[in-house]
């Protein structure tokens, strides 16, 4: 059965091919639009600087930093093509790095606020339909890797 | 930080806005350069809301950087949610401030604030 779920030492992931692909894959994809996005004033409007070229050199960096973290940390080369075991001192480190691109993704929309909103027309429905299914996958692993689920009386699911 | 904070005594002193003629060390100490500072006074560490990070996440990150229990860690991210903001913690600034580079690591929005300042 497909799924996400608590295994003796760390959680299995079980999706299908392709999805198993995507989610492999997912420290590229997030590279190759950090790349993009290299000279995007991304701090530009709450952090105003004087030196505006040395803040983005710097956030560069520090981006560089992380996503290589991110690449040792969840590099998974003997995995099957189906499922994908995160042993538990890892579950960490994908928990961030899919929080990561959720904010990086959030943070690319005109309004953050409205990615729980699809629809057939939206032009950003590509991003807010991937922005989901990391929501999901992220839950998942929070409630099979942490035990913490989403509980009814909390009403939605954003804080 | 205790030698910036002595460096920044020292300065005091020899611009003649503190008093030395009379006090001992701790004396000078207690006048509160440090607390001028803020670094003797503490700190509250608030956590605001936002419109990406999971509920579910956000308890996680409170049990992973303050220890909460998850009774805990659920009402904080609750008052968030439906506050706006949370008072996770009140510490010394250093260690405030050390928790919200924690809180900003994981992608959420903290600051702090003097805890006396209303």
């Amino acid at each position: 059965m497909k799924g996400i779920r608590r295994t003796g030492d760390g959680i299995d992931i079980e999706l299908e091919p392709g999805e198993m692909r995507f989610l492999k894959n997912l420290p590229q994809l997030v590279r190759s639009r950090l790349i993009q996005s290299r000279d995007k004033p991304l701090v530009e409007g709450p952090f105003p600087a004087d030196d505006h070229e040395l803040l983005c050199r710097e956030i560069q960096r520090i981006r560089d930093e992380r996503l290589a973290a991110y690449e040792h940390d969840l590099s998974l080369p003997d995995q099957a093509d189906t499922c994908l075991h995160i042993p538990d001192n890892r579950v960490d480190s994908w928990l961030g790095f899919l929080n990561d691109v959720r904010m990086m993704l959030a943070a690319e929309l005109p309004e953050p606020e409205s990615w729980h909103d699809v629809s057939d027309t939206d032009p950003h429905r590509g991003d807010k339909l991937l922005l989901h299914y990391l929501s999901w996958i992220q839950g998942a692993i929070l409630s099979a890797g942490c035990g913490i689920d989403m509980r009814e009386s909390w009403t939605d699911d954003e804080t | 930080m205790c030698e910036t904070c002595s460096m920044s005594a020292m300065l005091a002193v020899m611009n003649g806005s503190l008093p030395v003629a009379v006090q001992a060390p701790s004396k000078i100490r207690e006048t509160g350069t440090e607390e001028d500072l803020g670094f003797a006074a503490p700190w509250h560490v608030i956590v605001w809301n936002d419109p990406v990070n999971l509920m579910t996440y956000v308890v996680f990150v409170f049990q992973r950087v303050f220890g909460f229990n998850r009774q805990k860690a659920e009402r904080h991210m609750l008052e968030v949610h439906r506050h706006g903001k949370s008072i996770v913690a009140t510490e010394d600034r250093e260690q405030a401030e050390l928790h919200v580079t924690q809180l900003h690591g994981y992608g959420l929005q903290a600051t702090i604030r003097k805890a006396d300042a209303g």
